[in-house]
């Protein structure tokens, strides 16, 4: 029976139900490379070495100290520079390209204008003014999962915290929030989304991360509420009670835990929710602002190369990040929710 | 040495669900006393009120319920009258309670070392090693087995009867004057029950615990009650010692109540039931509310509702037509 909660108690036994899945479990190592990817972003794709000594200098990380010195300095001009019998080294990326640098080093095997193909330099092509395509997949991840997790953080922080006032104490306060939800429902986030963009100006993730906070929250709300309309009337929240714990005390203590397995399935579906509707709206143009990097602005760029087949490479590689990453928190949720289910075996 | 105030008085105490039916009165004019280092016990079928006289001490009726009348006098003074902040430093401390349903009544997510610890750190303001070393002390005393590892057990992986000694141990945290156990053991298989029920009578010879012990088993009673208070429909029908009220009891109901417990008088024809139901409480007939199914009923039990009053020496019923002891 109390396989329904993600607490403590029973931590161990979902995993072990999740273990079993093991398409839930590859998609859960999908998600952990891709973390590992926006995290390590600059380490995977930068203009500038991950360590080097060049000229007697030692530099640590200057793909994120910028040190001005190497300012005008790229993996490339180093390795020009670089004079191995004083001494000197570099710790490469795994590609030497930035994702707003522009390379245009011509060469025989490649036409004159970018986008161009892949080849060992660029292993995933470039974009139409020739930034490489995987720096800017690695680094567009954060845009999609700081999107994802900040917008979804906040929904379920507001979905909580009315769901449990409302399923609590009931009455005048339920009837309200419910209404609230309700109208909330019905609102279309993407078409918000532009509307609000249209009026603020201010072209960044955060407008779109409030939006979908803002909206979305109904079903964490409709599905807490329902939560501690049982969970209040289990004996263990009586008793609670009878040992002097106030509302407070009982709100956070014993219905929140309770409450936060199908809050935690609804929220692993929202981020990939909210990942699309990011890449919608920079494959719309009314995403991140140009030159960051993102994978639905990626594929915009793609757009102009579809008629011909041309740079396929703009269209295959952001489509596929977008679908696995999509893919992946959807068998994760669906993997989460069969593991909390009380109705499966243990 | 019996002190001459009891812990707790209960006067005339009237609890009311107001339903869209009209109002239900669910306890009406129940006045009983408790006693420190006594057992009251508080019998009575179904529906008839006894667990919501106990949710009324404890001022924690659920909606729509209401405590209309009445006084709940706690060593003098009335516990209707303090605010709920001073209502809540009472509950866990001065006065616990233990529920029915030990396999719901603790909390899944926590272990019960956590959940007993609660108490003491609510109440007793005691730091978390403190709370946790007593804990355990606790968990030993209501004889949970192994007590230093099974603290930081979850609920799950213990059987019935622990959980209802854990939360005993939860109810003792704060050396509480008042227990009111809630049907402790009609959730336990026999054997564990009476394992409880000894625990209970071991625990408040203790510290003796003034012990408010809501039943409907009369079995029970018999063995761990020192005073009855027999409730019906709503009313307190008859209270008593419990080796006067099980020997010679003075009120219909309470007569076929013990009539109609099994083994009694073994192999004696079918089993002896009270004919007929409880009566709706919110459609009550004028008069005495067992009057339909009472076989000694007379004219005046179709008027008059018969006041508790002495029949013999601290004992009382609300009949017009006692049982006359043979």
């Amino acid at each position: 029976m109390t396989g329904a909660f993600l607490a403590p108690s029973s931590r161990g036994r979902v995993w072990r139900r999740f273990r079993k899945r093991w398409l839930s479990l590859g998609a859960l190592g999908l998600l952990g490379l891709l973390f590992a990817a926006a995290a390590l972003a600059d380490e995977l794709a930068s203009d500038k070495p991950i360590a080097a000594r060049v000229g007697g200098h030692t530099w640590w990380l200057p793909n994120l100290t910028r040190p001005l010195e190497l300012r005008a300095d790229t993996v490339q001009t180093l390795r020009a520079r670089l004079n191995r019998d004083q001494g000197d080294w570099m710790v490469e990326p795994l590609v030497p390209f930035g994702p707003y640098q522009t390379y245009s080093g011509q060469s025989a095997e490649r036409p004159s204008a970018p986008p161009w193909g892949p080849d060992s330099d660029h292993p995933l092509g470039t974009d139409e003014v020739g930034r490489d395509v995987f720096a800017r997949l690695v680094h567009g991840a954060r845009a999609s999962l700081t999107v994802g997790f900040v917008a979804v953080g906040l929904y379920v922080l507001i979905g909580l915290l009315l769901g449990l006032l409302a399923g609590y104490y009931g009455g005048v306060l339920d009837a309200v929030v419910s209404r609230v939800t309700e109208i909330t429902m019905t609102f279309p986030t993407m078409f918000f989304i532009l509307a609000v963009m249209g009026l603020v100006h201010v072209k960044t993730l955060v407008p779109i991360m409030l939006v979908i906070g803002l909206t979305r929250w109904t079903d964490v709300c409709r599905l807490v509420r329902a939560e501690v309309l049982r969970l209040k009337t289990l004996e263990f929240v009586q008793a609670s009670r009878a040992i002097g714990a106030s509302d407070l005390r009982i709100l956070a203590r014993h219905l929140v835990p309770n409450a936060m397995g199908p809050v935690l399935v609804a929220a692993t579906f929202g981020i990939a929710g909210a990942i699309l509707i990011e890449s919608s709206l920079s494959f719309l143009g009314f995403g991140v602002p140009p030159p960051a990097p993102s994978w639905g602005e990626l594929l915009s760029q793609a757009n102009r190369y579809l008629t011909h087949p041309g740079a396929w490479w703009l269209t295959v590689y952001p489509g596929l990040a977008i679908f696995a990453t999509v893919t992946a928190f959807n068998l994760v949720g669906e993997g989460l929710r069969d593991a909390l289910d009380p109705r499966q075996g243990a | 040495m019996s002190p001459a105030e009891p812990l707790l008085r209960i006067q005339g105490l009237c609890t009311r669900f107001e339903t869209d039916e009209g109002e239900v009165p669910a306890v009406d004019g129940a006045t009983f006393d408790v006693w420190a280092g006594r057992t009251t016990g508080l019998v009575g079928e179904s529906g008839c009120g006894k667990s919501l006289t106990a949710l009324s001490v404890m001022r924690l009726v659920p909606e729509p319920g209401r405590i209309c009348a009445g006084k709940l006098l706690w060593h003098g003074e009335d516990l209707l009258a303090k605010s709920a902040e001073e209502m809540r430093k009472l509950r866990g401390d001065r006065i616990a309670m233990v529920f029915q349903e030990p396999m719901t009544s603790l909390n899944p997510v926590f272990t019960i070392g956590d959940q007993i610890s609660e108490v003491l750190r609510y109440h007793r303001d005691a730091g978390r090693g403190d709370a946790r070393r007593r804990a355990v002390d606790l968990l030993a005393q209501v004889g949970v087995p192994d007590a230093g590892r099974r603290v930081d057990d979850f609920p799950h992986q213990l059987s019935g009867g622990q959980r209802q000694r854990v939360m005993l141990a939860m109810a003792l945290a704060c050396d509480p004057e008042l227990l009111i156990a809630d049907e402790p053991t009609t959730a336990l298989d026999a054997t564990v029950q009476v394992q409880i029920l000894e625990l209970l009578a071991r625990l408040q010879r203790e510290r003796q615990l003034g012990v408010l012990l809501i039943t409907h088993d009369l079995g029970v009673v018999a063995e761990s009650c020192d005073e009855v208070v027999v409730m019906y429909a709503g009313r307190v029908v008859e209270v008593g010692s419990a080796a006067e009220l099980f020997s010679t009891p003075a009120h219909p109901y309470t007569a076929a109540l013990l009539r109609s417990v099994p083994g009694r008088e073994r192999g004696r024809g079918p089993l002896e039931v009270i004919p007929g139901a409880v009566p709706n409480l919110s459609r009550l007939p004028p008069g005495c509310r067992f009057r339909a199914r009472c076989d000694r009923a007379i004219s005046v039990c179709e008027t008059v509702d018969p006041p508790l009053e002495p029949k013999r020496a601290g004992h009382l019923a609300a009949c017009h037509a006692p049982v006359i002891p043979p």
